[in-house]
C-alpha cells in the first residue's frame, strides 16, 4: 500500500510534467487543425537551451528556464511562419502537413545532436532530498515542477475563458472559416497559438529533464507517444481534455510500476492509447467534428 | 575489377531492396494515401522473421538469444518473413484504420514503431536485443563460401527478379478496378464509402500489401548483409523511403524507381566517402539525415507531384453508339458561366 | 399500385443541445421525384445525411425497400442502391473524369485482389464493357469531351455534372441529391432538371432532393416535402403546398416568403 501511494506521488509529478506537453500540443491542434509530428524536438530544444544557459554561461537557473521557455516559443512561431504556414495557407491536403511536421522532427533532432553530441548531461543544480507530505514523499524539484504546472494551467484556463485571444483561439478551434469570416485575425491568433504551444513545449520539455535528472537531446522525442496518448485520451485538440489525459497517463503509467517492470513504464502508455482508439477514440470529452 | 565488381554488385543489390521499400509505401501511400511513418520497421519485421526462421537454434553458450531458430530452408523462411511483416502491418491496420483521419494512422504507425524498436533493443531474448542478429543464413550459402566473388551476383539476380515480380505486381494493382478503388479512397474516403465500398477492408489490403513488400525488401536487405542490428533501421532510414517516393512521385511507380536511385543510391552512396570528423563522428550521419528531412520539405513546397508525377491511365477507346455530341457549345458555355 | 420505397419514421438527432432532426417522418414513393424543401436551418441536409448513414439518428427508425437500414453502415446501404451526391461537388480531383465514374460500379470481379492481378484478361473485358458505358453515360451528361482530364480542373457546373453522372453510374434505385443546383447557372438547373425527368422516366429512377429553387421544385417533382425545425411540416404537391398557411408561416420565419409566392 505504501508503495503503490509513492508511486502515486510520481504520478501526480509525471501527470505535471505531460500536462504542459499535452496541452501545448492540444491548444496547436485545435487551431491549425494538424498533428505537430515536430512537438518531440520542441522539448529537446528547451531542455537543451536550458542547459546552455544555466550550465555553460552560468546563468541563474531560474533565468535560464525563463529565457530557454521563450526561445522555444519564439523557435516554434518562426518554423510556423517560415515553413507550416505557409504550406497551410496553401491548402494542400492534410497528408502534406503531417508529412511536413514529420520531416522537421528529423531536421531539428538532427540539429541538436551535431550541437550535443548523444551523451546525456543534467542541469547544474544541487539534488535536493525527499520531503514526506502524508503518505507521499517528493523532492523539492518534484513539489516546484507540480506548483508550476498548476500554475500553467490556471493561466492557460485564465487565457482561454477571459481573453480575447484565448476566445479567438476557441472560436478558431471550432471553425476556422467561421471565425476568419467573422474578422478574427487567424494568422496572428495562429502565431500567438505557436508562441504558447512552443512555450509550454520547452517548459514542459525542461521540467521533463528536472524529472528525470539525466537527459539526452532525444529526450524530448521518446516522450512524444505517450504525450500523444494523454492528448487522444482527452480528445484531439480538446485542451481540459488533455489536462484530464494528462492526469490519467501520469497516474497510471507511473502505479503500473507496482505491478510490473518499470522498464514497460512507457509501453502502458501505448496500451492506454490503442484501447483508447479501438473504444472510444473521439476522447473521453469528445469534441464535436474533429473525430 | 574485382573490387568494382562487388562495389557494382553491392549497389544494385541496394538499389533493388530500396526500390522494393519505395514500391511498398507507393502502394500504401501513393495509391491508398495512408501515412506510415514506419515503414523501416517492416523491413525490420521481415528481416528478423526471416532470420530467426531460417538459423538454427540460438547460441546461448556464447550469450547470443534469439527466438524460435528452426532452421528451415531460406525460401520457407523467406515466406514466413513476409507473413510476419504483413501481420504486424494488419494489427497496426486494425487498430487505426477503422478512423476517418490520417493522423490517427499516423500517430499509431509512429508509436508502434518506437514500441518494437524498444521490445527489439531492449529485450534480449526475441532478437539478440542491441547487438542484433549476425552470421544469418545466405541462400546457396555453399556458394558464398567457395567463391565469394560470384556469390555477390547470386544475390543481384534474387533481389532483381523479386524487384520485377514486386513491379509487375504493383502495375498490375495499380489499373486494376481494387487499385482504382484504392486511389479514390485516397482522394475521398467517405464518398467511396458511399458508393458501397467497404473501405476499410481496402485500405487494409493496401496497408497489409505494403508491409508485406517491405518486409520482403528486409528479407533481401538482411539475406546480403547477413546481419542487422536496431541501429541499422533508425528514424532515419523511413526517411529515406518517404524521400525517394515523395522525389520520385508519388503514386507513379516508375517515379519510385528513379526516386530510390536518385535519393538511396545516388545521394547515399555520395555522402558516404566524405571525410569522417573525428571530433565529432555523427556529424556526417546527422547532415545526411538534416538534408533528407528538408528534401521532404523542400519537394513537397517546390514539386509536390515529384520528378515524375502520376499519370492518367490510358483507357482503350471505345465507339460511343450514340454519336450525335450533345456537348461541345453546352460544355463549354457551362465552363465558363458556373461556378459551384 | 403506388408503394412506398424509403420510410422515414420519427427519426431523431441532436447534436449537443441542439435538436437538428426533431421526430421527423415521411413515406417516398417508388417512381417519384421528391423534394425536400423548407428554411434554411430546418434540417433537410442532416436527414439526408442520416438516410445515408453518415449519421445515426438517436432513435426512430428508417425503411428501404422494407428493411430497416436504421443500423447499417454507409457502404451497406449504397449497395442496396441508395446513392447520394453531395452540396459541394466531392469529385476524385487526381483522377481521370472517365476513372471517376468508373471506380463506383459494385462489383467488379477486379475488386478482388486475386482477379486484379492474376485475372488481367477478364478483368479488362469488364472493364471495357464498363468504359463503354461510361462513355455514354458522360455522352449524355455533355462531358464525353473532358473524360481524360483529371477531374480537380473541371469548372464548378462540369463538377456537377460529373457528381450527378457518376451516381448514375452506380446504378442507384435510389438517388439521393443534396442541393443539386446549388451554385448553378440557370440553363444548367434546366438540363439538369430534365436529365433528372429522363432517368425517372427512361429507368424508373426515384429521385429525393434537397432543393431551394422552388421553381425547378415545382417543374420536376410530383412530391414535396416541407420541413421546418426537425419536423415535417406539410406534404403535397407545390400547388397544394402554396395554399397552405402553414407553410408561408414557416418560410416567413425563413425570410424566403417571395421564393414560394413564385
Amino acid at each position: 500500500m505504501t508503495l503503490f501511494l509513492l508511486t502515486v506521488g510520481f504520478g501526480i509529478v509525471t501527470a505535471s510534467v505531460l500536462s504542459l506537453l499535452s496541452v501545448g500540443l492540444s491548444l496547436q491542434f485545435g487551431v491549425t487543425n494538424y498533428v505537430n509530428f515536430a512537438y518531440g524536438s520542441y522539448l529537446g530544444v528547451g531542455m537543451m537551451v536550458a542547459y546552455t544557459l544555466s550550465g555553460t554561461f552560468h546563468l541563474p537557473f531560474v533565468l535560464s528556464v525563463v529565457l530557454a521557455t521563450l526561445i522555444t516559443g519564439l523557435v516554434a512561431v518562426l518554423i510556423s511562419e517560415f515553413i507550416l504556414d505557409p504550406f497551410a495557407r496553401r491548402r494542400k491536403s492534410l497528408f502534406y502537413m503531417l508529412i511536413v511536421t514529420f520531416g522537421l522532427s528529423l531536421v531539428l533532432d538532427n540539429i541538436l545532436q551535431i550541437i550535443y553530441g548523444v551523451g546525456f548531461v543534467e542541469f547544474p543544480i544541487a539534488q535536493s532530498s525527499p520531503v514526506q507530505i502524508g503518505p507521499f514523499s517528493f523532492t523539492k524539484v518534484q513539489l516546484i515542477i507540480v506548483a508550476v504546472a498548476i500554475v500553467a494551467m490556471v493561466g492557460i484556463h485564465l487565457l482561454l475563458s477571459k481573453t480575447r485571444l484565448g476566445k479567438a483561439m476557441r472560436a478558431m478551434s471550432d471553425n476556422a472559416d467561421l471565425a476568419r469570416a467573422s474578422g478574427i485575425d487567424t494568422r496572428s491568433v495562429t502565431r500567438w497559438t505557436w508562441f504558447i504551444s512552443g512555450c509550454l513545449a520547452g517548459l514542459g520539455g525542461i521540467v521533463l529533464a528536472l524529472n528525470i535528472v539525466s537527459f539526452q537531446t532525444a529526450s524530448g522525442d521518446a516522450m512524444l507517444f505517450v504525450i500523444f496518448a494523454a492528448v487522444i485520451l482527452g480528445g484531439i485538440g480538446q485542451t481540459y481534455g488533455a489536462m484530464l489525459g494528462a492526469l490519467v497517463i501520469g497516474l497510471v503509467t507511473e502505479t503500473s510500476v507496482v505491478y510490473i517492470s518499470s522498464a514497460y513504464k512507457q509501453d502502458v502508455a501505448f496500451v492506454v492509447l490503442i484501447l483508447m482508439l479501438l473504444v472510444r477514440p473521439q476522447g473521453i470529452l469528445a469534441a464535436r467534428g474533429k473525430a | 575489377m574485382s573490387i568494382f565488381l562487388g562495389y557494382a554488385a553491392t549497389i544494385l543489390v541496394f538499389f533493388f531492396t530500396y526500390n522494393i521499400f519505395t514500391l511498398g509505401l507507393n502502394i500504401q501511400f501513393g495509391y491508398a494515401g495512408i501515412l506510415n511513418f514506419t515503414v523501416i520497421t517492416f523491413m525490420a519485421m521481415g528481416a528478423y522473421f526471416y532470420a530467426v526462421f531460417v538459423m538454427p537454434r540460438a547460441d546461448t553458450a556464447n550469450q547470443v538469444y534469439y527466438i524460435l531458430g528452426l532452421h528451415w530452408p531460406w525460401p520457407l523462411a523467406m515466406i514466413a518473413g513476409v507473413v510476419a511483416s504483413g501481420a504486424v502491418g494488419y494489427l497496426i491496420g486494425l487498430i487505426a484504420l477503422k478512423r476517418l483521419r490520417s493522423d490517427y494512422l499516423a500517430i499509431v504507425t509512429l508509436a508502434t514503431g518506437t514500441l518494437i524498436y524498444g521490445l527489439a533493443g531492449n529485450q534480449q531474448h526475441l532478437f539478440d536485443g542491441w547487438a542484433g542478429l549476425f552470421n544469418v543464413n545466405q541462400p546457396f550459402q555453399s556458394v558464398a563460401t567457395n567463391s565469394p566473388n560470384e556469390y555477390s551476383w547470386i544475390l543481384v539476380l534474387i533481389s532483381g527478379l523479386l524487384m520485377l515480380g514486386v513491379w509487375w505486381f504493383a502495375n498490375r494493382l495499380y489499373s486494376s478496378p481494387l487499385g482504382r478503388s484504392m486511389r479514390a479512397i485516397r482522394e475521398d474516403q467517405e464518398v467511396v464509402d458511399a458508393f458501397g465500398k467497404n473501405t476499410f477492408k481496402i485500405r487494409m489490403l493496401a496497408m497489409v500489401i505494403g508491409c508485406v513488400i517491405v518486409g520482403l525488401g528486409g528479407i533481401l536487405t538482411i539475406q546480403y548483409i547477413g546481419a542487422l542490428s536496431p541501429a541499422g533501421w533508425t528514424t532515419g532510414e523511413t526517411f529515406v523511403v518517404w524521400a525517394a517516393l515523395l522525389v520520385g512521385g508519388r503514386g507513379n511507380n516508375l517515379g519510385s524507381i528513379v526516386g530510390s536511385l536518385l535519393v538511396a543510391v545516388v545521394f547515399n552512396e555520395a555522402t558516404r566517402y566524405l571525410p569522417q570528423v573525428s571530433s565529432n563522428p555523427n556529424l556526417i550521419p546527422d547532415l545526411r539525415n538534416i538534408i533528407i528531412g528538408a528534401l521532404v520539405i523542400g519537394v513537397l513546397w517546390f514539386r509536390p507531384q515529384g520528378v515524375l508525377p502520376e499519370r492518367k491511365p490510358k483507357f482503350f477507346e471505345v465507339p460511343l453508339t450514340n454519336t450525335i455530341a450533345t456537348e461541345d457549345s453546352d460544355s463549354r458555355s457551362i465552363a465558363t458561366g458556373a461556378g459551384a | 399500385m403506388a408503394e412506398n420505397m424509403l420510410e422515414v419514421d420519427d427519426i431523431r438527432l441532436s447534436f449537443g443541445g441542439l435538436k437538428a432532426i426533431d421526430g421527423c417522418s415521411f413515406e417516398v414513393e417508388r417512381g417519384t421525384i421528391t423534394a425536400l424543401i423548407g428554411p434554411n436551418g430546418a434540417g433537410k441536409s442532416t436527414t439526408v445525411n442520416t438516410i445515408a448513414g453518415a449519421y445515426r439518428p438517436q432513435s426512430g427508425k428508417i425503411r428501404f425497400n422494407g428493411e430497416d437500414i436504421t443500423n447499417l453502415p454507409t457502404y451497406a446501404r449504397a449497395q442496396k442502391g441508395l446513392i447520394r451526391t453531395y452540396q459541394i461537388s466531392r469529385e476524385f480531383g487526381g483522377m481521370s473524369v472517365l476513372e471517376n465514374l468508373l471506380v463506383v460500379r459494385r462489383g467488379q470481379s477486379g475488386e478482388r485482389l486475386i482477379n486484379a492481378v492474376f485475372r488481367g484478361r477478364q478483368s479488362k473485358r469488364e472493364t471495357e464493357a464498363l468504359v463503354a458505358e461510361a462513355n455514354e453515360i458522360l455522352n449524355t451528361f455533355g462531358i464525353y469531351k473532358l473524360r481524360h482530364e483529371f477531374a480537380s480542373n473541371l469548372s464548378g457546373g462540369q463538377k456537377r455534372l460529373l457528381e450527378l453522372s457518376r451516381a448514375v453510374m452506380a446504378q442507384p434505385k435510389m438517388m439521393l441529391l443534396d442541393e443539386p443546383m446549388a451554385g448553378v447557372t440557370p440553363a444548367l438547373i434546366e438540363r439538369l432538371g430534365s436529365h433528372m425527368v429522363e432517368l425517372n422516366r427512361s429507368m424508373g429512377m426515384t429521385f429525393v432532393l434537397v432543393e431551394h429553387n422552388l421553381e425547378i421544385v415545382e417543374k420536376i417533382c410530383s412530391q414535396v416535402v416541407v420541413m421546418a425545425l426537425g419536423k415535417k411540416l406539410a406534404e403535397g404537391t407545390m400547388a397544394e403546398l402554396r395554399s397552405k398557411p402553414e407553410v408561408i408561416e414557416a418560410y416567413l420565419g425563413g425570410g424566403a416568403h417571395e421564393r414560394v409566392g413564385g
